[in-house]
């Protein structure tokens, strides 16, 4: 009865709020001149370490860089406070690996790059002191009975950590996880089909980054790290990395998150260039976009195995995701690992995860 | 450091020529003074227009009432008296009867509604101010802005602002105003005197001051009287309404998203009265009923006022205006917004002699806004606050009919807290941090003189003497020389005691304004202002937002310092049936703040580090056509301007645009505004209303690159670009149900249509990945039409 007595209002306002539009348009863009970009870390984990060096340009696709705009020919080392370095060879699409095998990041040294173009342009970082590592105390899974159109149900991995008190903490969290997929597969005699499941590698692409300058000392408790969704029966492999950021590397990823989810109001920061840590040599205010950082990395790997599931759970919400018609899951997917055919609900995990904790998910 | 004396030559200077112009108006009896009261609450009215009939004569009534003219060279002669909203009063004088009593007092009868035939924005009869000295000023009826076009149902006095020339904004639903290219913090609005640091409800759909709380509306757009300091761009000064001394009236009122009441009336008879008001907004009760999408959405706001005067005799009289308001929204789950604002204002006027007056002004100000995060285990408040405390003492003195002197002093302490979180929540991780508060005192002294040495030139001069200290406790760091500022570059710190001065800055503010009159109908003027501002709005968004805190000037933030010059001409046309103006300006502004790409504002103690000085220039042509009588009344106002910002630095890589100037975020050079009224039958008009303006400047990509596996954009170069042009046309019905003039009981409806077709003007264009491919989106905050009703009781 109440509603009906609201319903003019409401419509009203319906109307009112519906009326605040976002609309794709299509506005003249300058460009201005290309810049060299940096993208690389130096990290406590295992060489070889890469330098991503590509130009500022017309990049509207990101793992489809015009050749025009990658840096193939430069010459790159990354030297420490200790008097360590390593040079770094050309691989492809703008990537170098670094060449010596002894050279591992260490907390408490100092880092920096040295890049020389061609033209003989260098460009040089301000020095990534590493920080400290802090480890992930424990990972908490719940299911969440969520999907749409773009995604099946998923498991919602949040985790604890504690942060040391007796220094400033910057934190930057990624999450992978390799997911259970099927395919319809592709025929290999009479009622045999064969190629019908794999793992999809999935990253979360959103910046999870803190600062402890409010927390210092405390718990990180429930902090939420990722979802690893339902496609298909199976376990799911993930690895919860908590990397440890300089201050200016912390800025540096606030300023990225900022761009990346700006919505136009009046919240949104005024837009201006994500500047790093690399610059020319000679002209200080010719600056490199992107950093090169030096991250303490801890990892915590964990096993889920989702236990409720059910045929009508995966019909309801991920039969959609199975593309219509033959195909190799592997090559369907996009990032997928090949593994023996079917019937083969339990696969082997991939390499790393054979000690990993297994978390049981009931719902 | 520089110093400087008080009483210097200028101050000498004006002092001489006011006593001059005292010895030349000595000379002469034949000077008529008096009072001007409405007749029914015999308060005082202001601005009231005194002229001598049939000749170029003319004057204005002061803050409280009093005015004093020469009396043209004949014994008979008469006086008009005329004031928005009140029936002209014509009064006929014989200096032979009257002999050497020359007082007057005028009471003027309020004009029954259906009566009026102003347009929505009006002053006097000499709406233009062909009479007047000052320029670069605009008044507004309250009355007239609730019979005004309205959005959402709320009639609202900056919407009505944003039809005059110079005064834009950055878009709809932003909060605050700009005027003449100024930021929002460069305005100062001062409720009964006491400054209100945040104009805005719902982040700037409604101003937080009802209109049926305030009895006058005037703009100083930059060249504000002497005795007024502190901003450089504006100053809109707000008169809360005084309580009737008669019998008790009531206003109400209700429109879609709001409701209001206010009641004012007497005490104690003729000692004691009262104005009361609430306005309080209830969209959450239709967003509960709202589809899921909107349904997270929380907003509410309400404002409150309370005015006491009392009137120890005919002479003295004391005031005591208080007033609140709150705002209160969120968009999710996760995050809710609140401000608060809070003023109390005493005033103490006292007339000590007939040419002798005082005022006292008292006053407490102080915005508080808050962040709150809700999120399980991380429940905390940011919050930012200021302070300031004022004290203010004004003499006028008005020795002749020729000249008006006012002198006082001026005393303002101001303490911020720009940031602190606090845990809301024993189950919060989050610890309690506070970022350094801040002090600051501005003391000034103030001297202005309005002489006229003749029916048609006019000088009205002031000087205004400022300093200001920035205050300890403070820790105050100290940066290695040549290189930038950063917290890396830190070389020292030192501890400042409680009230210690940390830094000074001082200078003089000198306010010039010259009539000349060609003839009866045309006027030139020409003034220059200089004024001084050391409070700074931190703000890295287009508009005000709730994440934006004040910072006072301090060792690295020197105070803001702007001159303005304009020169105009004035004109009434067809016997004051239509009105022209055309007022021309340029003004600099030196040590603007802007800021360092993605600086980091929150809780940075290190402020320093992330702000950048900046100057700015500005110019711009303004031209306003009014016709103010007859059926058919409106007003076309246009302006063209240009407000340009460098950022020049010993580093280069800290300058923005390579040091060129840039255009300001407030740059929309062409502005358009036409206003229409048609008078109907029955009480009815029709109103309606187009704007124009040039979309501001914004920021778009000019290069992408690949980072993290997504396209990021570059913007290596600031406001070089521009928004579409912003354009809307508004039209609506109003209805007054007052046939006669001391009806008391009457309704205002307005029927309006806002936004009429349905123009998608741009608040942003902003570029985000989708699919992985890069796109840009077109925000409006408002996009159709929005009709409304709201209908306003009088009782």
């Amino acid at each position: 009865m109440q509603k009906n007595k609201l319903f003019l209002p409401a419509l009203y306002c319906c109307l009112v709020i519906s009326s605040a539009c976002v609309k794709q348009v299509a506005v003249d863009t300058r460009y201005e001149k290309s810049k060299l970009v940096v993208e690389g870390a130096v990290t406590t984990d295992s060489v070889p370490y890469s330098i991503r060096l590509t130009y500022s340009g017309h990049v509207r696709v990101a793992d489809r860089v015009p050749d025009s705009l990658l840096e193939k020919n430069a010459n790159i080392t990354i030297m420490d406070d200790a008097g360590n370095s390593t040079g770094f060879a050309y691989a492809d699409s703008g990537v170098y690996r670094s060449t010596n095998p002894n050279f591992i990041g260490k907390s408490g040294r100092s880092y920096t790059i040295n890049i020389e173009l061609p033209g003989g342009k260098k460009y040089i970082s301000v020095p990534e002191k590493m920080p400290q590592k802090v480890a992930v105390d424990a990972l908490k899974v719940e299911y969440v009975q969520d999907f749409d159109g773009f995604h099946p149900t998923y498991l919602l991995v949040h985790m604890d950590a504690t942060d040391p008190a007796d220094q400033e903490n910057y934190y930057k969290w990624n999450f992978l996880s390799w997911m259970p997929r099927k395919s319809n597969g592709i025929g290999c005699g009479f009622g045999c089909i064969e190629y019908e499941y794999c793992f999809q590698r999935n990253v979360d692409s959103f910046i999870n980054i803190m600062s402890d300058a409010s927390i210092n000392g405390n718990k990180i408790e429930n902090l939420l790290v990722g979802r690893s969704y339902i496609y298909w029966y199976g376990n799911h492999y993930i690895d919860v990395s908590q990397q440890s950021l300089t201050r200016a590397a912390y800025q540096f990823w606030q300023q990225y998150n900022d761009q990346q989810t700006r919505t136009g109001t009046t919240l949104d920061p005024l837009p201006g260039s994500i500047k790093g840590n690399v610059y020319n040599a000679s002209n200080e205010s010719d600056f490199a976009l992107g950093y090169f950082s030096a991250e303490a990395v801890t990892h915590k790997l964990a096993v889920l195995v989702p236990f409720n599931i059910t045929q009508f759970w995966l019909d309801l919400s991920a039969q959609k995701f199975i593309p219509p018609g033959p195909g190799i899951c592997f090559e369907v997917f996009h990032n997928a690992l090949p593994y023996p055919p079917s019937p083969a609900r339990q696969y082997p995990p991939p390499a790393g995860w054979e000690n990993a904790e297994v978390i049981e998910v009931h719902w | 450091m520089k110093k400087y004396t008080f009483f210097t030559t200028p101050f000498l200077c004006l002092i001489i020529l006011s006593i001059l112009a005292g010895n030349a108006g000595a000379q002469r009896q034949d000077v008529i003074k008096g009072r001007v009261l409405d007749v029914l609450t015999k308060k005082p009215l202001f601005n009231v227009s005194v002229l001598v009939w049939r000749s170029e004569k003319g004057t204005i009534t002061n803050d409280s009432g009093y005015f004093s003219i020469r009396a043209p060279g004949q014994t008979k002669f008469t006086l008009i008296f005329s004031s928005i909203g009140y029936y002209d009063a014509a009064v006929p004088i014989d200096l032979s009867a009257r002999g050497r009593d020359t007082s007057l007092l005028i009471e003027m009868k309020k004009q029954a509604d259906a009566q009026l035939d102003e347009v929505i924005v009006n002053a006097l009869k000499d709406r233009v101010g062909v009479n007047t000295t000052e320029m670069n000023v605009v008044k507004i009826n309250p009355d007239l802005i609730k019979r005004n076009l309205v959005l959402l149902g709320e009639a609202d006095i900056i919407k009505a602002l944003m039809l005059q020339t110079g005064v834009t904004t950055a878009g709809e639903g932003a909060g605050g105003f700009n005027v003449r290219g100024g930021t929002e913090d460069q305005n100062l609005v001062l409720v009964d005197g006491a400054p209100l640091f945040n104009t805005s409800h719902l982040l700037g759909f409604f101003t937080s001051v009802s209109p049926d709380a305030v009895q006058d509306v005037t703009l100083y757009k930059g060249g504000m009287p002497a005795q007024y300091g502190g901003r450089l761009s504006s100053l809109l000064n707000l008169k809360i309404k005084s309580g009737n001394s008669g019998a008790m009236q009531y206003t109400t009122g209700v429109g879609p998203v709001s409701a209001h009441i206010f009641m004012n009336g007497p005490l104690i008879k003729n000692k004691l009265t009262f104005t009361a008001g609430v306005r309080a907004a209830y969209p959450d009760l239709i967003l509960n009923n709202l589809p899921s999408k909107y349904g997270a959405s929380r907003a509410f706001f309400y404002d409150a006022m309370l005015k006491a005067e009392y009137s120890f005799n005919s002479n003295n009289k004391l005031s005591v205006t208080g007033y609140r308001s709150f705002d209160k929204f969120r968009f999710d789950t996760t995050t809710y917004y609140d401000w608060q604002s809070d003023l109390v204002a005493l005033n103490f006027t006292s007339k000590i002699t007939s040419r002798l007056s005082v005022n006292l002004n008292a006053n407490y100000s102080r915005f508080i806004s808050g962040i709150n995060t809700l999120s399980a285990g991380y429940q905390s408040k940011l919050s930012s606050a200021i302070e300031q405390k004022q004290g203010k003492l004004t003499f006028v003195y008005s020795p002749t009919g020729k000249n008006s002197v006012t002198a006082g002093l001026d005393y303002i302490y101001y303490t911020i807290s720009p940031g602190s979180i606090n845990p809301t929540s024993a189950e919060s991780s989050v610890n309690s941090v506070v970022t350094p508060h801040e002090q600051g005192r501005e003391a000034a002294a103030f001297l202005s003189d309005e002489v006229k040495f003749s029916d048609r030139i006019g000088l009205q001069a002031g000087l205004r003497y400022v300093v200001y200290n920035y205050l300890g406790p403070k820790d105050v760091y100290y940066y290695k020389p040549g290189v930038p500022m950063s917290r890396e570059t830190i070389a020292d710190s030192v501890n400042f005691s409680h009230n210690k001065s940390i830094q000074q800055y001082a200078g003089i503010e000198p306010r010039v304004s010259l009539k000349i009159g060609i003839n009866d109908n045309l006027t030139l003027k020409f003034s220059y202002n200089r004024q001084q501002q050391f409070l700074h709005l931190i703000s890295n968004t287009t508009a005000i937002s709730p994440v934006d805190f004040w910072k006072l000037s301090d060792n690295y933030i020197r105070g803001q310092a702007g001159d303005q010059y304009s020169a105009g001409m004035f004109a009434n046309l067809a016997s004051v049936t239509w009105q022209m103006s055309v007022e021309a300006y340029y003004r600099t502004i030196q040590n603007t703040l802007d800021y360092k790409d993605g600086a980091s504002l929150l809780m940075n103690r290190y402020i320093e580090t992330a702000l950048l000085n900046a100057r700015g220039r500005g110019y711009g042509i303004e031209f306003s056509l009014l016709k103010t009588t007859g059926k058919f009344t409106g007003q076309f106002n246009y302006t063209y301007s240009k407000t340009e910002i460098q950022v020049l630095n010993q580093y280069p890589s800290e300058e923005v645009n390579n040091g060129s100037y840039y255009p300001a975020n407030t740059d929309r050079p062409h502005n358009l505004a036409i206003v229409a009224k048609v008078k109907m039958p029955k009480g009815w008009s029709f109103n309606c209303a187009f704007v124009y303006s040039t979309g501001r400047p914004a920021t778009y990509p000019d290069g992408y690159y690949s980072y993290n596996g997504t396209v990021v954009v570059d913007y290596s170069k600031r406001n070089m670009d521009r928004l579409p042009a912003y354009h809307r046309l508004d039209a609506g019905f109003s209805y007054v149900s007052r046939r006669y003039e001391n009806q008391k009981r009457y309704s205002i409806w307005n029927f309006s249509f806002y936004n009429l077709y349905m123009h998608a003007n741009a608040y942003s264009i902003y570029f985000q990945r989708q699919n992985n491919l890069l796109a840009s989106y077109r925000l409006s905050v408002i996009g159709t039409i929005i009709p409304s009703i709201s209908w306003t009781y009088n009782f």
